[in-house]
């Protein structure tokens, strides 16, 4: 077992083989080597490592992707903004929460998960106009009419037709 | 808080968008608007990636890695991964009707003494080497600069026959004798270290001597003063004599291996040397008595008792036949002819043994046949599309109508009339995993992903697994046209582009990428367009070249036919039209009033007596990336 603290201070205590899909973690208790010093994470809050640990649990045993299987992989992965079932069900989850999650995948370099975030975040764009976007992410307009309407001549190339 | 993420999070978050969102997110405020402006490289160049423009080798957009791939008109010295993803998707825009596409003669220009070509037959582009090459209903061989019209390369009437078929593919040309043996003539340069041709195979005599005149000409046309100057532009030489134990009629080369076939065996080439590497024998007759002998068992994964056809008495030649041999195709694994009767697919021997170019002897063997498809069925797909009449819609600049397309899924019907038809012609997708064939009674069939079909090819089992792996696209009514021609492209990430003449219009048929198709899936959402002013039915029925490439669509037409320009008959080209969409009406009711009926129930296409024969004897092409005025 494994024990984490977070940045609330709370502790968390885990199986070592669920904890090391965090590539972080995985080196740091290489460097560490025995040992029951709990691992301190102060980027992470308790509510978010409560969710991180809860995808970690499920995946445990799947095969960790390799470093040199990046090309071959990234080609698939841009294919396919498909998310698994469980997953989907997962990451359903408020805005802020979503957000903290991809910070804390990316800070723990947990690179499956960080993936489900970018994709979540990107099925939430795609289709959506500028006003939706906005209103979606609680974005203030400040652009004037008329630079509004010189960027959309710019990018009328880009629209789907 | 998102424009607060870490910017290589943003990055991937991008790199699972389309550059259609990429104009959304520009316009929802100054601070992403700036994203875009600032990281400009790395956002197209995810971008390029993502849409399959580039892949991970390419440093650039403009090195040689993507010369291989796009030609000149889409790649300029310099360009930015912005510009090239502009650029491919006004490309995809212009093939969907939503970017102005126009209809050219070619070449665009004449300019030496050379007459420019005339009672055009067979066109053939290469559109990365800028070249036009065209063979002449009255004999003889053009090779052009498309662009400027210069001819570069000629073959006299008196030395290519009237009507001669060429192919061509990564600088060899191949055309036909009147003795059915077949010329390989290879572009000057374009291979440094040609592999030795075969003692069999080596060019003829004749063939040494004309290209001693026909440089000679060509350095004239190219006013290339000195014999030891580059290698000429646009110049053959010649490389092998291709001579068949028996007359070979419908061929098909696709770098390096070419399939020509006889009545009754198809051929495999390896051009580069000229050698037979590979015969199958038997492929007009299916496989006779128990097919499962000579199938494979992981091919008759259905090892239950047969269930043969019930024919009648009136057909039974149906099902053993492939009929007239009209077409032929081949991928790397696999031949495809496509009989009156049937499309047929055979397994080519690499699948089997080891790969024959590393023996010098070829192999001979019956055909082993993976895939039945038969002209006889009233409907052949699980997903039905038709346009809707009068549905079409044109954006402005463009040359193509778009029609909304009428989509109809049904589950395998019991209904065991047969409607008889025939097969004009057949096509691989250039990935290999899907193909098209086109029924003379305005019907395109697409068999996606026909490997999976399942099955011996005599079984009901078979027809089910084809029928639901399979897109029927009714084009028109085939009481009142007959389909003509048929070309099959790919596009960006897989994307399909099907070209089809038929009697009553051009059509250009854009797919999805299939790899991810099952026969449970939603009716995959396929595009219908018509070359809008190509509708003179004459012309139509004497076409006698379809081409497509990257950025354009390539046909024979007649000159005086102008209702492609503004000054043609436009009350007539209006009456073409009013009779095409009338037409369309009939779609849904075809076994009732546009084919004939046997006594027992069954049906069949009525053969068409081709319309009054027209002069189409000029290159046009729809362009699909006019320059930007």
């Amino acid at each position: 077992m494994v024990l984490l603290v977070t940045s609330d201070n709370e502790q968390f205590n885990a199986d070592k083989d669920v904890v090391e899909r965090s590539v972080l973690i995985k080196n740091m208790l290489e460097d560490v080597g025995e040992s029951d010093q709990p691992i301190p994470l102060p980027n992470v809050s308790s509510s978010v490592l409560k969710k991180v640990l809860e995808y970690c649990e499920h995946h445990r045993g799947e095969p960790l992707p390799s470093a040199d299987a990046d090309q071959s992989q990234d080609e698939t992965r841009k294919r396919t903004t498909d998310i698994s079932e469980w997953d989907q069900k997962f990451i359903t989850v408020d805005q802020e929460m979503l957000f903290e999650i991809i910070l804390a995948a990316n800070y723990l370099d947990i690179k499956s998960l960080l993936d489900v975030g970018c994709k979540t975040v990107a099925n939430m764009i795609k289709g959506k106009t500028p006003e939706e976007i906005r209103k979606l992410f609680n974005i203030v307009n400040d652009f004037t009419p008329e630079e509004e309407a010189q960027i959309k001549k710019e990018n009328e190339w880009a629209e789907d037709r | 808080m998102f424009i607060a993420l870490p910017p290589e999070i943003i990055l991937q978050i991008l790199s699972y968008l389309p550059v259609s969102s990429f104009s959304a997110l520009s316009a929802v405020s100054h601070t992403w608007n700036n994203l875009f402006v600032d990281n400009e490289t790395a956002i197209y160049r995810e971008a390029a990636l993502s849409h399959g423009f580039a892949d991970q080798r390419t440093a650039h957009p403009d090195t040689t890695v993507l010369g291989e791939r796009y030609s000149y008109r889409v790649l300029q010295p310099g360009m930015s991964w912005k510009s090239l993803c502009k650029t491919r998707i006004r490309v995809r825009n212009s093939w969907n009707g939503h970017a102005p596409s126009t209809i050219v003669p070619l070449p665009l220009k004449i300019t030496n003494h050379v007459a420019p070509p005339d009672k055009v037959h067979h066109i053939k582009v290469d559109e990365r080497r800028r070249l036009l090459m065209t063979t002449s209903q009255e004999g003889g061989l053009l090779v052009m600069d498309i662009d400027s019209g210069s001819v570069l390369f000629v073959l006299p009437p008196g030395y290519v026959h009237a009507y001669a078929h060429i192919e061509y593919s990564e600088g060899y040309m191949i055309f036909d004798r009147l003795d059915s043996s077949r010329e390989v003539w290879r572009l000057q340069g374009v291979d440094p270290s040609p592999t030795a041709v075969d003692a069999a195979s080596q060019p003829g005599q004749e063939q040494l001597e004309q290209f001693e005149v026909e440089t000679h000409i060509a350095r004239r046309l190219q006013s290339a003063s000195t014999p030891d100057s580059p290698p000429l532009r646009g110049c053959f030489e010649p490389h092998a004599l291709l001579i068949a134990p028996e007359d070979t009629r419908a061929s098909r080369f696709a770098y390096p291996t070419l399939l020509s076939t006889s009545s009754e065996r198809a051929y495999l080439w390896d051009v580069p040397t000229g050698r037979v590497v590979e015969v199958i024998e038997g492929v007009n007759v299916l496989p006779s008595g128990n097919l499962s002998s000579s199938q494979s068992a992981s091919e008759t994964e259905d090892n239950g008792p047969m269930e043969e056809y019930d024919e009648d008495d009136r057909s039974p030649w149906l099902s053993e036949h492939l009929g007239t041999m009209v077409y032929v195709d081949h991928s790397v694994d696999y031949i495809f002819l496509a009989g009156s009767y049937a499309v047929w697919v055979f397994a080519k021997s690499q699948l089997t043994d080891n790969a024959p170019s590393t023996s010098s002897r070829s192999t001979t063997h019956p055909g082993r046949l993976v895939l039945n498809l038969r002209s006889i069925r009233i409907r052949y797909g699980r997903w039905s599309y038709s346009p809707e009449r009068s549905s079409g819609t044109q954006d402005e600049g463009s040359a193509l109508l778009c029609y909304q397309v009428h989509v109809n899924t049904k589950e395998w019907p019991d209904d065991y009339r047969k409607l008889i038809d025939e097969f004009v012609a057949v096509h691989v997708s250039p990935c290999g995993s899907h193909f098209a064939a086109l029924l003379s009674g305005c019907r395109l069939l697409i068999v996606t992903n026909f490997k999976q079909v399942k099955g011996n090819p005599r079984s009901r089992d078979h027809e089910r697994s084809l029928y639901e792996r399979t897109l029927d696209i009714q084009l028109g009514s085939p009481r009142t046209a007959t389909s003509i021609y048929l070309a099959y492209e790919e596009g960006d990430g897989g994307e399909g582009r099907i070209g089809v003449v038929t009697s009553s219009a051009v059509f250009i048929i854009v797919v999805p990428p299939f790899e991810a198709l099952t026969p449970s899936s939603e009716p995959p959402k396929i595009r219908i367009a018509r070359v809008k002013s190509f509708m003179n039915p004459g012309c139509l029925s004497s076409i006698s070249c379809l081409m497509l490439s990257d950025t354009g669509l390539f046909l024979n037409w007649d000159p005086k036919d102008d209702s492609s320009s503004d000054s043609g008959d436009t009350s007539k080209q209006q009456e073409w039209e009013e009779e095409f969409e009338n037409s369309l009406r009939d779609i849904g009711r075809l076994d009732e009033d546009c084919v004939d009926h046997y006594s027992n129930g069954d049906m069949f296409v009525v053969p068409l007596i081709a319309a009054a024969e027209a002069n189409v004897s000029m290159v046009y092409a729809v362009n699909f990336l006019p320059s930007e005025t």
